[in-house]
């Protein structure tokens, strides 16, 4: 399952969200169910899957109190977003955007902070990230940045609220603080998924207070697009980097799988970022600087 | 494995025989010679080697290919199925 890589505990799936109580306006759609996923007996801490974003995002609380309100406020977070910057969604900000119905200087600071985060990406990435060139027909499409920008703000309304040890997990795009077990010094293990087989790892990090986001074809296909040919990239099948910020590790990750093999070369030029890539032919390719996260 | 030193970009081919390591051979990357373009997937000799040294390796956490709402119900389906066989 993507979410944990304990198979020696049982599970159990529960509909709707106890600890949300009700009339909660987290939720904007309520047909999408969230689904809890109680911790062991005798281990504190909650599970929750928050089904958003055309993705699960999983939330792994390990503090023992979990502040009331704490979880609720970054769900509401991650709904609010994808309202407003889903480029599937037609009365999105985003959508209009693209429509000419919003100019830029008129939209909220959030969709022009990000959108000027796309432009300084394109310029970095040698225009391998361009948020304008994602999609056939030219609109803009923050997606690339948009859900780590999300889940990392996310993480931060859990911890202002006073959560210390957790885990968020958008989708494969993961924000870790503290540690697995609450007062030890033992950082998160994130597994980087094998791309051929779902149950399988390719290599495992040990991550405290850091992100680690992954470009890969493997479960929605080719659909990251090198913008300077306008095919897809086809080179590598998953680029993993990690660093302090989920924001900027999913948006590196995007471009350099863009780049294709030459993209963990260009990653190790990042400063505080490193990067995991397989390519298409099974082979890995690592900087210099993830030894120091191997597990 | 493909690793980058301050030399550039160095690929190290490694082969394995009867389970073990035989050898272990530097090559200048990009690949020369054609047909290492041609090895497929499967045949990948590092992914498998590394994969290898995550078996029964405990993660809190797995970072992958976003997947969809649909691939995560999948998934824990099968998770669920799995715990309670």
């Amino acid at each position: 399952m993507p979410d944990r890589g304990d198979p020696d505990v049982a599970w159990h799936a529960i509909q709707g969200d106890p600890s949300a109580g009700s009339g909660d306006a987290a939720r904007s759609d309520p047909s999408a169910p969230s689904i809890v996923l109680p911790r062991p007996a005798g281990q504190p801490g909650l599970v929750h899957a928050e089904p958003v974003m055309g993705t699960v995002i999983v939330f792994d609380i390990r503090d023992a109190d979990v502040p009331a309100g704490a979880l609720e406020r970054a769900i509401a977070h991650l709904h609010d977003v994808d309202r407003r910057f889903s480029p599937y969604k037609p009365d999105s900000e985003v959508s209009r955007l693209g429509r000419g119905e919003l100019v830029l200087d008129e939209a909220s600071p959030d969709l022009r902070w990000v959108m000027g985060l796309c432009d300084e990406l394109a310029r970095l990435t040698d225009g391998y990230f361009d948020a304008r060139a994602f999609r056939p027909d030219g609109q803009p499409d923050p997606t690339g940045v948009v859900k780590g920008w999300a889940v990392e703000d996310a993480a931060f309304l859990l911890l202002e609220a006073g959560v210390r040890d957790f885990a968020v997990n958008g989708g494969g795009d993961i924000v870790a603080r503290g540690s697995p077990e609450p007062g030890s010094p033992i950082p998160w293990r994130v597994g980087i998924r094998h791309p051929g087989e779902r149950d399988r790892l390719a290599a495992v990090l040990e991550v405290r207070d850091g992100a680690v986001a992954t470009s890969g074809t493997y479960e929605r296909g080719a659909h990251v697009v090198d913008p300077h040919t306008g095919r897809p990239a086809t080179e590598l099948v998953s680029l993993t980097v990690v660093g302090s910020s989920l924001t900027w590790a999913d948006a590196f990750a995007t471009a350099a799988f863009a780049m294709g093999r030459g993209g963990a070369e260009w990653l190790a030029a990042q400063e505080g970022y490193e990067a995991f890539a397989i390519t298409s032919d099974g082979w890995t390719l690592a900087t210099p600087g993830l030894e120091r996260f191997r597990a | 494995m493909l690793t980058i030193s301050r030399c550039g970009l160095v690929q190290v081919q490694v082969t394995v025989a009867n389970g073990k390591i035989r050898n272990v051979q530097a090559i200048q990357y990009p690949p020369s010679d054609p047909q290492s373009q041609q090895i497929s997937p499967a045949a990948g000799p590092t992914l498998e080697r590394e994969a290898l040294q995550t078996r029964g390796a405990q993660a809190n956490a797995a970072s992958g290919a976003t997947f969809t709402s649909e691939g995560f119900a999948r998934s824990l389906r099968s998770a669920l199925a799995e715990a309670n066989a």
